[in-house]
């Protein structure tokens, strides 16, 4: 592992603008993807995570902007429409299997397309290197397989495809974007083993988008928590889970069911995730934090620095606003 | 939460295929409910958890009577469900209600919040009062009619004209008039309601979301307006509207967010409480079946393969998919001490099922026959490889590939020899298996998979791969499909646990 | 939190801005002024009311050939006697100029402008009508219904801020308005100027003789055609030889385009509206069944509705006119009805197949799964659950194929089928003024083509609103930050 980060997200702030007001879906994102790293991004529906991963791959739709801050792969920066460069070099997987193949083409057709586009390879040695890649996800009998419609695959098996499309390119890095939401717990069970596999052995820089903090937890080395298009939490994977440092945080954790005592009612948090629409004056989850006092209301939060590189945005851990920190 | 002994549904046998329409060429049926026994107690909460296509909604859907079953009986009330008419059906549907899976789906975005909440009251004409006299007499009036023994009674007059309103009803007791006329044989009560129908029914529906935890104001707007949260609570309104004794709760929290679950749970519980319903739960999470349910049916392929306490269930598993899917579960929330456990392959294809044990083609602790010693990753090969072929069989040939057979340019055969080259690469197989396998593949690339599959069923398969495994009772209220439940055998856990070591 | 914005157009706003029935009728007993004004409007127009009943049930009586017709038609001469202010015969514009004056016109004002005067008085008095049927409609949400709000005050809500299909709105109306009012529109009638125009005279200032002379309407007709440049036309806003005003000119026959025009829209819109009403309503009932059902209640509909495509729809026409010639059915309205019918039975099918789509995809929805949960009745889930959702497709497609009725009338009459002259039909004025377009009477064609456009898009229009009106989704105004919360969450989980 070098120091120079493969990926690095600064600031980022993607901007939806719609007729009547500009919703700041990312509002300064900042994090770091060393190479061979798990990283995982963590939130509720609306926080951003999955803008922010499509601003990486370039893929931010009318009437989202990209409107400041900067993605820097390898230290250049993608934001000044470099992604064609790096077509090959990052990859994405999304959530819906079914949705991302074209249901008129045989799965090696969508391959061999990638491997065309990316490899110039064709005829057959497009065709084999699609079989390689199919064993290589762990599609048995391969070689019919890849003559097969995506209709004749199961959801599992479908996710898999995917996965070697995007390794058709030979990526540094994997954008996945709840991978394993549409799955059933075995089926990603494998998709989570596989993806381990693959990263041991080719390498990968993985970004792991998911709302599951299970998986999370099975799955990276390093997690961001993201609310409201902020990142207010970040830390190494185990040390969030001992420790979680935003109360965000902490009331995600304790409101999956299966942790508590069944008797016990489930801890919730009350409202809901707020739509940024100016920026940042207050704590955006003040509203519903059980810890909240009077400067949350009026003051944006900086991240605080924690031992072990980890780090929160929160008030509560900034020493010149409260007592600080006695939580950890 | 004390579960007693009555069920208020008790299904026996049951199966729901689903045929095609198709006139001709018509496939075998899917079997998405394929013989299940479960009886759902008063009061309980009976989690159903299951993958995708295992069943799990089909059958929460055929006690409803939204799907019709193939076989067997849903018994509530000493009738069967399955074989009510039309009118009987929608009488039984004016007694359980249904929550459905997507919030954004399950609601008619044209109609208003109050519409969708009072369309069940709409439907049934609700409310026909139910008058009970202190004493004997006719009951007269509109919107009214006596009530039948064992029924809830909405009005109770006095024969001196006094009269007590139930208090889930939105009617307050100045509103109702009896006159009692004792001129006849028997005393006639005349009941006027001054209240109309239309107003109560409106009453009735704010006090429903007022009991989901909506307001007043939320009546006159429509369902976009709301968060998914918001809209299951909508969901959940309509579905208690009829006042039902049973809900089936189609995985009511799965399009949810972790927070906004955690709050729809809790006010699941807290109805049940309140109004004594009986849940059957449905999930494919097992972390929130785990926290709602007393008991947990574990579905797989159409067939219950463990039911039993939860907490007994979770502790200790006796069925090899349950301890799959416990083990599963990502994260920390997992029961399962040690390495995980991960399934191959998918589940088989409802249309058909395995022969013997559902759940023998991934099962991590397969009885091996005694005839070959071969270590488990061996026999894992050898199943994998009759997957294979069995996938050959079902699979739609392409017009090319059969035109490539019969004109003998035997592609097909050469991917199936790299194929089985590279499944059974490093194992060593004693000869005598050597040559089952080598002449099961010289059938496949002859074309005919079904008979490949069929021989390394007969040399490789076991006990598992003939019999249908029936119904263990396991103690404690629990049963299990597993022949690992026989004396004979090692249990389920150690042979996983002894056969991971194994592994390299 | 959705729920915590502002309340859309609900119940709140009628609240904060209280309609007292004083706003709507300064009055105590609002409902007796709103039926006393109602009465007034109708004193207008009581005798082409009553004749118009009795016509109809004359034209009933006689196409059943049943007996008492003329006891009817006494009834029917006694009903032409009362009076109606708006006819022409209140405010006439035939009339003849006798050297220093026009006379028989209104007043002694020009033919064109006592035309104009009745155009304008008749415009004025449908709107009236139409103001006076609002009016009711929010006294009667006042005063009498029992909700202070409905879903309905919505849809009417997000209507009125549709000016799209405002436009269509007036479009159609000014039509419906044209075809009610059709014989008191025109500058002559369809039975002086057209059908019997050789029994019906006509005084004139002949400028040659510096007389006034008489001649046949026929005769007149015969020198004021339009065929083609010059000497050879009437054009629109343009008077004849024999003082006579034709605001849309002549056709090639020299009679009044106007005339044909009014009382055409009538047997234009009756056969449109008809034949797409039933074939709407047909595909609509077929397509929620089928949708409803599935399977083999589906499967045969598509076997019906192939068959019945399968029919050469002109064959089937010729056949069906020549067969039912002489039966009632095609004796009503000059056979337009039997058209109409004919149109429906052949035209069902494609609406059909367009609207299966949607209405099978609207079925899978959960909201219908939902409604069976609790025993909605199949009818019930039909109209409440799925209709909602295919009216869009409905509207659209049916606003079409009006057009495409109409125009179709007339290539009919070109074949000698459907409605025969002298009945004005718009389609024939079209196909009669072919030959001319690129003379100087391009106006037989073009008036009555550009009307057709009209009346098609604005029919479109207004179809267009109402699928808007009738979808919550739509409503701009209420949804404040709803939609942008979705936009946000647009890349969501």
């Amino acid at each position: 592992m070098s120091d120079e980060p493969l990926l690095s997200v600064r600031d980022l702030e993607v901007v939806f603008h719609t007729e009547r007001e500009r919703i700041h879906a990312v509002d300064g994102v900042t994090f770091e993807i060393r190479e061979g790293q798990t990283v995982g991004l963590v939130g509720e529906s609306g926080s951003g995570k999955s803008v922010t991963a499509r601003s990486i791959l370039g893929l931010v739709d009318e009437p989202g902007r990209i409107e400041g801050g900067e993605i820097l792969y390898r230290g250049e920066d993608l934001t000044e429409d470099n992604w064609a460069d790096h077509r090959g070099d990052i990859a994405i997987v999304f959530q819906d299997p079914t949705n991302s193949l074209n249901p008129v083409y045989t799965i090696g057709n969508q391959i061999e397309e990638a491997l065309r586009i990316h490899q110039d390879l064709r005829g057959r040695a497009a065709t084999d290197r699609a079989i390689e890649l199919l064993e290589d996800v762990g599609i048995p009998d391969a070689p019919r397989r890849v003559d097969e419609y995506p209709h004749q695959l199961s959801g599992g098996m479908a996710q898999r495809a995917v996965i070697a499309m995007a390794l058709a390119c030979d990526p540094d890095l994997l954008v996945c974007d709840e991978p394993t939401t549409a799955l059933d717990v075995t089926i990603q069970a494998q998709i989570l083993d596989l993806l381990a596999e693959l990263q041991a052995e080719q390498d990968l820089a993985i970004l792991f988008i998911t709302h599951d903090m299970g998986v999370i937890e099975d799955a990276t080395d390093w997690v961001n928590v993201i609310y409201a298009g902020e990142v207010v939490e970040r830390a190494p994977t185990e040390a969030l889970f001992d420790h979680p440092a935003h109360p965000y945080t902490r009331a995600l954790l304790e409101s999956i069911p299966g942790r508590t005592d069944p008797d016990e009612r489930l801890p919730t948090i009350e409202g809901e995730v707020p739509t940024p629409t100016g920026p940042a004056t207050d704590c955006r989850f003040a509203p519903r934090c059980p810890e909240a006092f009077e400067d949350c209301r009026s003051v944006a939060p900086e991240h605080v620095s924690l031992d072990g590189d980890r780090s929160a945005a929160c008030l509560l851990h900034d020493p010149a606003r409260s007592d600080g920190g006695e939580r950890q | 939460m004390t579960a007693r002994e009555d069920p208020v549904v008790s299904v026996q046998s049951l199966k729901t295929y689903y045929h095609d329409d198709s006139i001709v060429g018509a496939k075998p049926p899917v079997r998405a409910v394929d013989g299940v026994d479960l009886d759902i107690r008063e009061g309980e909460t009976v989690g159903l958890v299951g993958e995708s296509g295992s069943g799990k909604t089909t059958l929460g859907r055929t006690i409803i009577g939204l799907a019709d079953a193939t076989d067997g009986v849903v018994e509530a009330d000493g009738q069967d469900v399955t074989e009510f008419d039309a009118e009987q059906a929608r009488d039984w549907q004016r007694r359980v209600g249904m929550v459905f899976q997507d919030p954004e789906e399950s609601l008619n975005d044209r109609m208003t919040i109050g519409e969708i909440v009072q369309e069940p009251l709409k439907a049934h004409d609700w409310p026909v009062l139910t008058v009970a006299v202190e004493g004997d007499a006719t009951v007269r009036g509109s919107g009214v009619r006596p009530a039948e023994p064992d029924e809830t009674v909405d009005l109770t007059v006095g024969l001196d004209g006094d009269v007590t309103v139930r208090d889930e009803l939105p009617l307050s007791a100045d509103a109702v008039t009896a006159a009692v006329d004792r001129s006849g044989d028997a005393p006639t009560v005349d009941v006027t309601v001054e209240k109309s129908r239309a107003e109560i029914r409106r009453d009735r529906a704010f006090d429903l979301l007022d009991r989901v935890g909506l307001s007043e104001q939320h009546f006159y707007r429509y369902p976009h307006q709301f968060s998914g949260g918001q809209r299951q609570r909508i969901g959940i309104a309509r579905a208690l509207a009829l006042e039902p004794e049973f809900v089936v709760l189609d995985e009511p929290v799965s399009a949810l967010d972790v927070s906004v679950q955690a709050r729809i749970i809790n006010l699941l519980e807290d109805l049940q409480d309140e109004m004594g319903l009986t849940y059957l739960f449905i999930a494919h999470d097992l972390s929130i079946v785990r926290h709602i349910a007393d008991r947990v049916a574990v579905m797989y392929l159409g067939n219950v393969v463990e039911l039993g306490p939860t907490e007994s269930v979770y502790a200790d598993p006796h069925h090899p998919y349950t301890v799959s899917l416990l083990s599963a579960i990502p994260g920390s929330g997992s029961p399962w001490t040690g390495e995980r456990i991960t399934l191959r392959g998918s589940p088989p294809n409802p249309r058909d099922p395995p022969a013997g044990c559902p759940f023998a083609t991934r099962c991590p602790a397969k009885i091996r026959p005694d005839d070959y010693d071969l270590p488990e990753r061996t026999w894992r090969a050898l199943d994998e490889l009759r997957v294979v072929f069995r996938t050959r069989a079902r699979a739609e040939a392409s017009a090319a590939e059969t035109i490539k057979r019969l004109i003998g340019l035997d592609v097909a055969g050469q991917d199936l020899r790299e194929t089985v080259s590279d499944l059974l690469a490093d194992h060593d197989l004693p000869p005598a298996a050597q040559s089952t396998v080598d002449a099961a593949v010289e059938l496949a690339a002859g074309g005919d998979d079904d008979a490949a599959a069929e021989q390394l069923r007969e040399a490789f398969g076991s006990r598992c791969d003939r019999e249908h495994p029936e119904p263990y009772d396991g103690g404690e209220d629990r049963t299990s499909q597993c022949l690992r439940q026989e004396a004979e055998y090692d249990g389920v856990a150690e042979t996983i646990r002894a056969r991971q070591e194994d592994e390299p | 939190m959705a729920g915590a914005h502002g309340p859309s157009s609900d119940a709140a706003d009628d609240e904060v801005t209280p309609e007292t029935a004083s706003t709507i009728l300064p009055t105590e007993s609002p409902t007796l002024v709103w039926v006393g004004l109602g009465a007034g409007l109708l004193a207008f127009e009581v005798g082409a009311l009553a004749t118009f009943l009795v016509a109809i049930l004359s034209d009933t009586l006689a196409a059943a050939s049943l007996p008492g017709v003329g006891f009817v038609e006494g009834i029917e001469a006694a009903a032409r006697q009362l009076p109606t202010l708006l006819s022409r015969e209140t405010v006439p514009n035939e009339g003849y100029w006798n050297g220093q004056r026009w006379v028989g016109t209104f007043l002694g004002l020009r033919p064109e402008v006592a035309w104009g005067i009745r155009v304008a008085l008749v415009y004025l008095y449908a709107l009236a009508v139409a103001g006076w049927a609002v009016l009711g409609y929010r006294l009667y949400r006042r005063e009498y219904r029992a909700a202070d709000w409905t879903p309905r005050d919505d849809v009417i809500d997000r209507f009125r801020n549709h000016g799209w299909g405002l436009f269509g709105l007036a479009v159609v109306f000014m039509f419906v308005v044209m075809a009610v009012f059709a014989p008191a529109l025109g500058p002559t009638t369809v039975d002086k100027n057209m059908r019997n125009s050789y029994d019906n005279e006509l005084t004139y200032w002949d400028a040659e003789t510096d007389s006034v002379e008489t001649i046949l309407v026929g005769e007149a007709n015969l020198a004021s055609q339009s065929r083609g440049d010059g000497e050879e036309r009437v054009g629109p806003m343009e008077y004849d030889d024999f003082g006579r005003f034709h605001p849309f000119g002549t056709l090639p026959t020299g009679r009044d385009l106007f005339t044909f025009i009014a009382v055409g829209s009538r047997i234009s819109l009756v056969i449109g509206l008809l034949s797409v009403g039933l074939s709407v309503g047909v595909a609509t009932s077929l397509a929620l069944i089928g949708a409803y059902y599935k399977g083999r209640v589906d499967l045969g509909m598509v076997l019906v509705s192939d068959g019945v495509m399968a029919m050469p729809q002109l064959l089937l026409l010729i056949m069906l006119t020549t067969v039912l010639k002489d039966t009632w059915v095609a004796g009503l309205y000059s056979g337009a009805f039997l058209l109409a019918l004919i149109f429906a039975f052949t035209g069902w099918t494609y609406m059909w197949r367009s609207l299966r789509g949607p209405a099978l995809q609207v079925s899978e929805r959960q909201w219908i799964d939902a409604a069976k949960s609790f025993g909605q009745r199949p009818r019930t889930i039909m109209r409440q659950h799925m209709l909602p959702y295919i009216t869009g497709y409905l509207l659209i497609y049916g606003s079409m194929t009006l057009g495409g009725a109409i125009i179709a009338i007339a290539g009919l009459s070109f074949l000698g089928l459907g409605v025969s002259p002298p009945t004005p039909e718009w389609g024939r004025a079209v196909n009669l003024g072919q030959e001319y377009v690129d003379t100087g009477s391009w106006h037989i064609s073009l008036i009555p083509g550009l009307l057709i456009t009209l009346v098609v898009t604005g029919f479109n229009a207004l179809g267009d609103g109402i699928r808007d009106a009738i979808d919550p989704r739509s409503d701009a105004a209420g949804s404040d930050a709803d939609d942008g919360a979705a936009a946000g969450r647009g890349g969501g989980a």
